[in-house]
């Protein structure tokens, strides 16, 4: 019996022992509430879009997977440009990883329809499972923006004037943001390639 | 000796040359951009700004002219946007016609902050911010 305990103690010391020393887990990011004894971490609320091949595209579609999201719009002048090298570095980086996916709105869903949306995709070269292009109503979609940035208006030194427009958010599989990084800033992002490593790491997959 | 010096500073002239034209269009380029980026960010301020005056359910004139106003201002910003790809044409054109886009762009998209910022301010005053 004696003999038993202590062989089972040395398995579990050994197994310990194997295990890496894991880093701290990403933290949920945004507003709590307190609801009695539970805590309600901020998360993703529902929605339909609109894809590049005119299909709808809810929440369910995206449960199962850890995505980026950001928001650009065809005609943007300055900053979606440089985000979109930073997706296009994400992109490239998780390409075979099956449970990664990029999720791009517009805001200018007047011009960006269907059409101009699947261009701008084939313009890129890419996968459309693996990187969506989303468009639908446009208050619809300045409302989620605010849903994805809250987490970095937290961030903000400045309240009120943050500009918030070339963020990426990390989105995990309960629709709880884990990280972000500002997308015109390559050092943020490749601290948020990390962010991602550590978060598949959560769900089983070591890079 | 003293033609070999003339001769380089003669070739340093014309090898800055048109850098130096490029470098005013650069500016003029990149003093619209920021016109634009600075109040770009406000798009998201006209939406919830909107979204509040909507939420009253007043339904009288001057709520719905200012809904009106600052769904005029997003729009305005959105279509400047829109038109200003044409710079992209522009490409091989002279200095000339470059300087005299720019300036004219820079104009409308003082306008287009000038319409925001004021629909923002009303709303603003019409909440009793």
């Amino acid at each position: 019996m004696t003999k038993n305990i202590l062989l089972g103690f040395i398995i579990i010391c050994s197994i310990w022992a194997c295990q890496e020393v894991p880093s701290e887990p990403l933290p949920i990011l945004g507003r709590q509430e307190i609801n009695g004894q539970d805590t309600i971490f901020h998360h993703i609320p529902d929605f339909s879009f609109t894809n590049q091949d005119g299909q709808t595209v809810v929440n369910e579609d995206l449960d199962n997977y850890l995505y980026l999201s950001d928001f650009f719009f065809t005609n943007c002048p300055s900053i979606c440009p440089i985000v979109k090298k930073q997706m296009l570095r994400i992109y490239d980086k998780y390409e075979n990883e099956p449970l990664i996916k990029l999720v791009s709105h517009t805001i200018d869903p007047k011009r960006d329809t269907v059409e101009k949306l699947k261009k701008y995709a084939e313009g890129l070269s890419v996968n459309t499972d693996k990187w969506m292009f989303l468009t639908g109503d446009k208050e619809e979609l300045l409302d989620i923006a605010e849903d994805y940035f809250v987490a970095a208006y937290e961030d903000a030194d400045a309240p009120g004037g943050f500009d918030h427009s070339g963020k990426i958010i990390l989105v995990d599989k309960k629709r709880h943001i884990r990280a972000f990084a500002e997308g015109t800033d390559p050092e943020d992002v490749t601290q948020l390639l990390k962010d991602i490593d550590l978060l598949l790491l959560e769900y089983g997959v070591k890079k | 000796m003293k033609i070999l010096q003339l001769l380089a500073l003669l070739f340093l002239f014309i090898s800055c040359g048109p850098a130096h034209n490029d470098e005013e269009v650069k500016l003029l380029y990149d003093e619209v951009i920021r016109i634009h980026d600075e109040v770009m960010p406000k798009i998201s301020d006209i939406n919830k700004l909107k979204k509040r005056v909507r939420k009253l359910e007043k339904n009288d004139e001057t709520s719905i002219a200012l809904i009106k106003q600052l769904q005029d201002a997003d729009d305005a910003m959105m279509d400047w946007m829109a038109d200003f790809q044409k710079y992209k044409t522009l490409a091989d054109s002279s200095k000339t016609v470059k300087m005299d886009y720019l300036n004219v762009e820079k104009q409308k998209i003082q306008s287009v902050s000038d319409q925001m910022l004021l629909s923002i301010d009303t709303a603003k005053k019409y909440l009793n911010d």
